[in-house]
């Protein structure tokens, strides 16, 4: 296993994910949720995958019954769950203090 | 006088009706099997591990989007991208000749010669699109009532303007109908175009 490449597209995924953790997810649907476009999508669940955060399987439907194809579900692992959330947190706290920084006024001195 | 202009206005108005949604199934049948060809030739790009990955996954996504033809050429479009991507992993770029490196992207993606052709294959692939075009019978039907619509339009025009400035407010009539079904059909065309193509 191995730790997935942590892009803005990345955390954009894992971020939707989390929103519901216990969900499957459709690719066009992390599309249309996370914001991005296909082009990232399939590449970003792929080390995603790769990297056992993310399992996928086929939906379980009859597609005549149904009236459309059967679509591929993605959804969190047990190790990709918790390590997901961390990697989030790690990102948040990181942007944090940037974020503090540019939102201070000029003239208040800085703490410590 | 005034009721045979009705009745030729609606017989005129029921040919464009029926006209319209033969060129919009046409052209709408057209640019599915183009799309669909589309996401075809990028997934041929692939290598079989990747394409036993990724195929039938993306096959499943473009049928679901298929009837709305922009949201599908725009998600073909994606898939082309994320192939490139998925060929670019390290791990899939094969060697050279030598066993360097390759220098170019494409060369280091795997990509096939149709792929790297890029700007000449596209226009390969519109000019092989074009003949198919006019060679098609189906498409030279929707040419021909594409022509007639045009035609109808054109006399109603012509006879309304005559008749208007000759001051006969009957055939006049006509040429309101026309216009009133030349808005229909336009609106028609927008809302198969955009409303459909909402997600």
């Amino acid at each position: 296993m191995t730790t997935p490449r942590m892009t803005t597209q990345t955390l954009k995924v894992l971020g939707t994910i989390l929103s519901e953790p216990d969900a499957e997810w459709y690719g066009l649907e992390l599309c249309k949720r996370a914001r991005l476009k296909p082009g990232t999508i399939y590449p970003t669940l792929d080390r995603l995958i790769k990297a056992e955060w993310l399992e996928r399987r086929w939906e379980d439907i009859d597609p005549a019954v149904e009236g459309r194809p059967r679509r591929r579900l993605y959804r969190l692992t047990a190790i990709g769950a918790p390590a997901a959330r961390q990697a989030l947190d790690e990102h948040l706290a990181a942007l944090q203090p940037a974020a503090a920084e540019s939102w201070r006024p000029a003239h208040q001195p800085r703490l410590a | 006088m005034s009721f045979v202009a009705v009745i030729v206005a609606f017989a005129g108005a029921i040919v464009l009706i029926v006209g319209r949604a033969l060129a919009v199934d046409e052209i709408k049948g057209r640019v599915q099997r183009h799309i669909t060809a589309s996401l075809d030739a990028t997934i041929d790009m692939l290598p079989d591990e990747l394409q036993a990955q990724w195929a039938d996954e993306w096959r499943a996504e473009l049928a679901a989007v298929i009837t709305m033809p922009l949201t599908a050429a725009h998600l073909v479009r994606g898939l082309r991208h994320s192939a490139h991507e998925l060929l670019a992993h390290p791990a899939l770029a094969p060697a050279s000749i030598d066993n360097h490196a390759p220098t170019s992207r494409r060369s280091r993606a795997g990509l096939s010669m149709r792929a790297q052709g890029g700007l000449q294959a596209s226009i390969a692939s519109a000019l092989r699109g074009a003949g198919a075009y006019v060679t098609r019978r189906g498409d030279i039907l929707a040419v021909a009532v594409a022509v007639a619509v045009a035609v109808v339009f054109a006399v109603a025009a012509a006879v309304g303007d005559i008749v208007i400035v000759a001051g006969d407010v009957i055939v006049a009539d006509v040429f309101a109908v026309a216009v009133v079904f030349a808005v229909v059909f336009v609106v028609g065309f927008v809302r198969v175009v955009v409303v459909r193509n909402r997600v």
